[in-house]
């Protein structure tokens, strides 16, 4: 079964399920973490938080609102069918280990 | 000036019991919805031309038949095509290649004026699911909605996440879930931390619901965390499982998003194995 990783976020997916249907990948919003890593990096910086009146932690901002990735990758097609965003595209995986194994 | 004028007529005896007239200026429109690979859709029937001339042999029924590959991306795929003067006796559409289920195939029937560039519908002559077996008759009047009857049932592996990072399954467009169950393996690492997986259903933007485990996950631990309808009872620490609750009967339309927000995430916490199963209609 063919997998892909997608160079956006890294999740690994199959574009094809195994019932024959398309899956269409859309990049996770980000979580905590990789909030915190973006506050760090000086790509977004978070509001008050009008209980504590300190900046708000990833952790609770991520409760509040979706921080979504510039280079969000949509497989879902629009309706002239192309993509509705590429993101950094992706590139092969390796295979999962099969759901059933037959033992001789 | 003749006596009597010469109008050709069709035979009375060929003009069926409940025929439908077209003047050659309309045309059939088959148009298809369809989510799996592999499918060919067949719109046939017979059709009866009128006669053109006194002279000339009563016509006969004669069979049409027009196939057409439907993409799978749920967006209607169509074929029109014009028969000619005369009467549509019979028609029925059904599935020549392919096996999809119900909920996966929906096809409308149309008489539409004109064969290309902007189109009016006449009338709608039949619409509905389609199978392997079950097919649409153009003359039984089955009107069937696209979210109605049991939908298809999909159980749909979804994205493994990088490490640290969470678990969110889209909504495609043109399609309706029915969220059943969700299932998905923590990997913990061994930084200490009490993790509480939440799943969360959102619009695309505005979450409006999110559902906790009943107990915490601790470091270096692989559970699988089994959200479905009807749990009530708290983590049995010999189960491999970490069963949660889910709302039954909950809808969900096209960017619609199931996703995991997990209180003390670490770094190397990993998400695998993300497998859901839900029902779902196609909504054209």
């Amino acid at each position: 079964m063919v997998q892909l990783k997608c160079l956006t976020c890294g999740g690994v997916y199959s574009p094809v399920l195994a019932d024959g249907l398309q899956y269409f990948h859309v990049c996770p919003p980000l979580s905590a973490l990789e909030l915190a890593d973006a506050v760090a990096g000086g790509k977004v910086m978070l509001p008050i938080d009008p209980v504590t009146l300190l900046p708000e932690t990833p952790a609770v901002a991520v409760t509040r609102r979706i921080y979504e990735r510039a280079t969000k990758r949509d497989e879902n097609v629009k309706p002239d069918g192309t993509l509705k965003a590429n993101g950094k595209g992706t590139a092969p995986a390796p295979a999962p280990a099969p759901g059933v194994v037959v033992v001789p | 000036m003749p006596d009597v004028l010469a109008v050709p007529l069709q035979t009375p005896m060929l003009a069926g019991g409940a025929p439908l007239y077209v003047t050659g200026e309309e045309a059939l429109q088959l148009s298809v919805f369809n989510s799996v690979t592999g499918v060919t859709v067949a719109l046939s029937g017979r059709f009866l031309a009128v006669k053109q001339r006194d002279d000339e042999e009563d016509p006969l029924p004669k069979p049409f038949l027009h196939a057409l590959v439907p993409t799978t991306n749920r967006v209607a795929t169509l074929r029109t095509e014009t028969l000619g003067e005369g009467w549509i006796l019979d028609g029925a559409v059904q599935v020549t290649a392919g096996t999809p289920l119900t909920g996966n195939t929906y096809a409308i029937v149309a008489l539409v004026r004109g064969a290309k560039g902007a189109l009016t519908t006449l009338s709608v002559l039949a619409q509905g699911y389609i199978t392997s077996n079950q097919r649409l008759s153009l003359d039984g009047n089955v009107m069937q909605a696209f979210t109605d009857g049991a939908g298809a049932l999909r159980s749909i592996t979804g994205t493994t996440p990088a490490a640290g990072a969470e678990i969110s399954e889209t909504v495609p467009p043109g399609a309706r879930w029915e969220l059943q169950a969700f299932k998905a393996l923590l990997t913990t690492s061994a930084t200490a931390a009490n993790r509480v997986p939440n799943l969360t259903i959102d619009d695309g933007v505005n979450v409006f619901g999110g559902w906790p485990t009943p107990n915490s996950i601790t470091a270096s631990l692989a559970s699988t965390i089994s959200w479905g309808p009807g749990y009530s009872q708290a983590l049995n620490a010999n189960s491999s499982f970490a069963p949660a609750s889910l709302p039954t009967l909950w809808r969900l339309g096209a960017g619609f998003r199931i996703r995991t927000n997990t209180n003390a995430l670490q770094v190397g916490d990993q998400y695998s194995a993300i497998q859901y199963l839900v029902r779902e209609w196609l909504e054209g």
